[in-house]
């Protein structure tokens, strides 16, 4: 690797590794996050070699794929979620507060085309705009936002109980 | 550049994305990733450590005839030398999964296998190679030009690879070695670029057929595949044919090459 590539690479990797490792957690869960996100840099630092230019959403492309290669962890992780949003219990929870948990929607999640539920966790979960979504997935700006569209009217029909949360739940706070 | 709105789905979305997860867990996480990838940059496993020795010259002078070892029973090598220390040797077998994965180590072993070049390579083999299954140490030549590579199975490494498959490949410069463990191979990761090869494409005499030099400019990349795989594809285009869960892939491209793997039918087999 030649002293300029070596450095991009440090950079990205130094400013990007908690953003992936982030979303891979979230994608795959703790118990595979650590693989997963050294399978990522360790791609990069290749295709660095190779003359790939290293950039935030090219890492979370790398990511999509990493994942895309992990089906059952990631279907392993959905399933969790989905479970765990219909037992959290909320006989301790002020009435006004809700959570906004509901199995439905991740079970809807777990259901919806690939490439659809990849542009929308990319912007939800991986805190990307729709630019850096759209190379992230290697697709024009056009299409991320037709997928997100996509992804979020099946949801909605999929799960109706969804609701926009209360601003005074502390997980509607914006990353 | 736009910002996604807060739609209502997006929202409840976002309060699902960290259930389950450990809310204190994340720094471990990137510190561990960040020592993995370290290692792979610094000369982890998965990097081909260069021997600085000449070997090849040597090992075709050896009569291949005369030192061809049974290819039956036990069989016990030279591991190493007084130099470089001598590895142990394995009290172990390959893991179950490695033998189900891997054609090369499930054939009964050859002449080849053990013949006066495989001898000779082995004893270049150093300390950090630790518990050798010599039993189960295929000789395996990966591409058109015949070039010999073997798969040393291994306990463990001195990097810390468990049950690790070590391919060794010899040129005239030294050689190459890199390990790997069962899932790095069939996560796609066991890629080892071996040989710069900017060289003569020539044969060096009609009595050496397993030169080791490169037959064309460009990058010569080996590495190992699990059983299923036929072919592998590299990024830049160029294919090549698998040989006992091993193969030679020549690319132009620069650096390491990421490679997609295909079955008997041209269809993609997945890694991971």
């Amino acid at each position: 690797m030649s002293k300029t590539g070596s450095a991009a690479v440090e950079t990205a990797y130094r400013q990007h590794l908690p953003a992936i490792v982030r979303y891979l957690r979230r994608r795959l869960g703790d118990g595979v996050a650590e693989d997963a996100a050294a399978e990522v840099f360790t791609r990069a630092v290749r295709a660095e070699r190779a003359g790939q230019a290293v950039s935030l959403p090219w890492l979370f492309g790398v990511a999509a794929n990493v994942i895309s290669e992990r089906r059952r962890s990631e279907r392993r992780r959905l399933r969790a979620i989905e479970r765990l949003a219909g037992q959290t219990p909320r006989e301790h929870l002020p009435a006004e507060v809700d959570l906004g948990l509901d199995p439905t929607l991740i079970r809807a999640l777990r259901r919806l085309d690939r490439g659809d539920r990849e542009a929308l966790l990319l912007v939800v979960w991986g805190e990307l705009t729709y630019e850096q979504a759209a190379n992230a997935l290697d697709v024009p700006v056009g299409t991320v936002r037709s997928r997100i569209f996509r992804a979020r009217k099946l949801l909605g029909a999929r799960a109706p109980r969804v609701h926009p949360l209360s601003d005074s739940s502390p997980s509607t706070a914006r990353p | 550049m736009s910002t996604p709105h807060d739609d209502p789905i997006d929202s409840a979305l976002r309060a699902h994305a960290d259930l389950g997860l450990d809310l204190d867990g994340e720094p471990a996480i990137v510190e561990a990733a960040s020592r993995r990838v370290a290692g792979t940059r610094s000369g982890s496993p998965r990097v081909a450590r260069r021997f600085t020795t000449v070997i090849v010259g040597a090992a075709v002078t050896v009569s291949v005839a005369g030192a061809a070892a049974a290819a039956t029973g036990l069989w016990s090598p030279s591991l190493g030398d007084d130099h470089r220390g001598h590895p142990t040797v394995a009290t172990s077998d390959v893991p179950e999964e490695q033998l189900q994965r891997f054609e090369v180590l499930r054939r009964p072993a050859d002449d080849t296998d053990r013949d006066a070049i495989t001898q000779r390579a082995l004893r270049e083999l150093d300390t950090s190679f630790q518990g050798v299954r010599t039993q189960r140490i295929r000789a395996v030549h990966g591409g058109p030009a015949g070039r010999r590579y073997l798969i040393v199975p291994v306990e463990r490494t001195e990097s810390g690879v468990e049950d690790a498959l070590c391919l060794y490949t010899v040129d005239e410069e030294g050689g190459g070695v890199s390990c790997w463990s069962t899932q790095q191979i069939l996560h796609g990761e066991a890629v080892l670029d071996a040989l710069a090869a900017n060289r003569d494409a020539r044969p060096r005499s009609a009595s050496d057929p397993q030169s080791l030099r490169p037959t064309t400019a460009g990058a010569v990349a080996i590495g190992l595949v699990p059983d299923g795989v036929e072919t592998v594809v590299s990024s830049t285009g160029e294919r090549a044919e698998v040989h006992e869960n091993a193969y030679e892939l020549t690319t132009k491209a620069p650096g390491r090459t990421l490679v997609a793997w295909l079955d008997s039918h041209g269809r993609e087999v997945p890694q991971g």
